[in-house]
């Protein structure tokens, strides 16, 4: 079975009849999103590692439990267990996750790109993803909330005002206001964009 | 009569979030408009810069959820986990 023409519904419920090869395929093709929605809540790469292997074990539990009625998005509500699991997490330890130097991980995936590509161009595209990474992370949270949910977790601005609690035209305004304040921010650093 | 359209009719556009009817209108208006069709362009490189970031959890960690479902469908029950 080519599990990669089969779409997000049809592959839960494969896994729900037992099949773990739908599983694999639903984690290979929602990762990076999942992994980074995390990662932009907690800025912290191993504390996401942790909540992105705690949310996968909800995720399974519920979907093999029969609990699971989305209609939609799998992926949507996924980041949304994701996001819960983050929010009790920092609601937990009762203070801010404190943006820690990951030095170790992105300069090995730095210096492993390098070694393919045009030292100096691979230098500055690195510099740029660090400068928009850390654009993003420092957004306000409800900005940076909007901009996770629609771009990573690809829920609707619809699905995103209900589940904030605010207008649909709010969250397209926090969208709005996010991207003018990642412009504003690399043009001032003289990073272009396009 | 044409719509005034604004930055939030453009977000929708750009996710597909327009009704058809809407979406069509806009797209003719956009090839008539360049004053829309600068701001419209403005707006999806702003958006674009967001597609750079893109992290991967590693290798590990998706391991152990697999090995997790694995476990759990053998036996029925949870199993602890070790982080790597």
């Amino acid at each position: 079975m080519n599990m990669q023409k089969i779409s997000d519904n049809d592959l839960v419920k494969l896994f729900q009849k037992d099949n773990n090869a739908a599983l694999e395929e639903l984690i290979r093709r929602h990762k990076k999103s999942i992994f980074t929605a995390i990662y932009l809540l907690v800025k912290n790469r191993s504390l996401a590692e942790d909540i992105f292997q705690e949310s996968f074990i909800k995720i399974i539990q519920t979907l093999r439990s029969g609990n699971y009625n989305e209609e939609g998005k799998f992926v949507g509500w996924a980041v949304r267990v994701a996001r819960n699991l983050t929010i009790d997490y920092l609601r937990k330890i009762n203070k801010d996750v404190t943006i820690t130097d990951s030095q170790g991980n992105d300069l090995f995936s730095y210096l492993v790109v390098a070694e393919t590509q045009n030292k100096e161009d691979k230098i500055i595209q690195y510099q740029t993803e660090q400068q928009i990474k850390q654009l993003v992370l420092n957004l306000p949270e409800e900005q940076k909330q909007v901009v996770i949910l629609r771009h990573w977790a690809n829920l609707s601005f619809k699905e995103i005002a209900a589940q904030t609690g605010v207008s649909v035209n709010t969250a397209l305004g926090r969208m709005r206001y996010a991207l003018a304040n990642i412009r504003k921010q690399l043009s001032e650093s003289q990073v272009h964009l396009g | 009569m044409t719509k005034n359209y604004t930055s939030n009719d453009l977000l929708l556009y750009y996710y597909g979030e327009l009704d058809q009817a809407l979406t069509n209108d806009l797209a003719i208006e956009l090839l008539r408009n360049s004053s829309l069709q600068e701001q419209y362009n403005f707006m999806v490189q702003e958006i674009s810069c967001l597609n750079t970031l893109s992290e991967s959890p590693s290798d590990s960690s998706v391991e152990l959820v697999l090995a997790y479902a694995k476990a759990n469908q053998k036996n029925g029950s949870l199993i602890g986990l070790t982080h790597p």
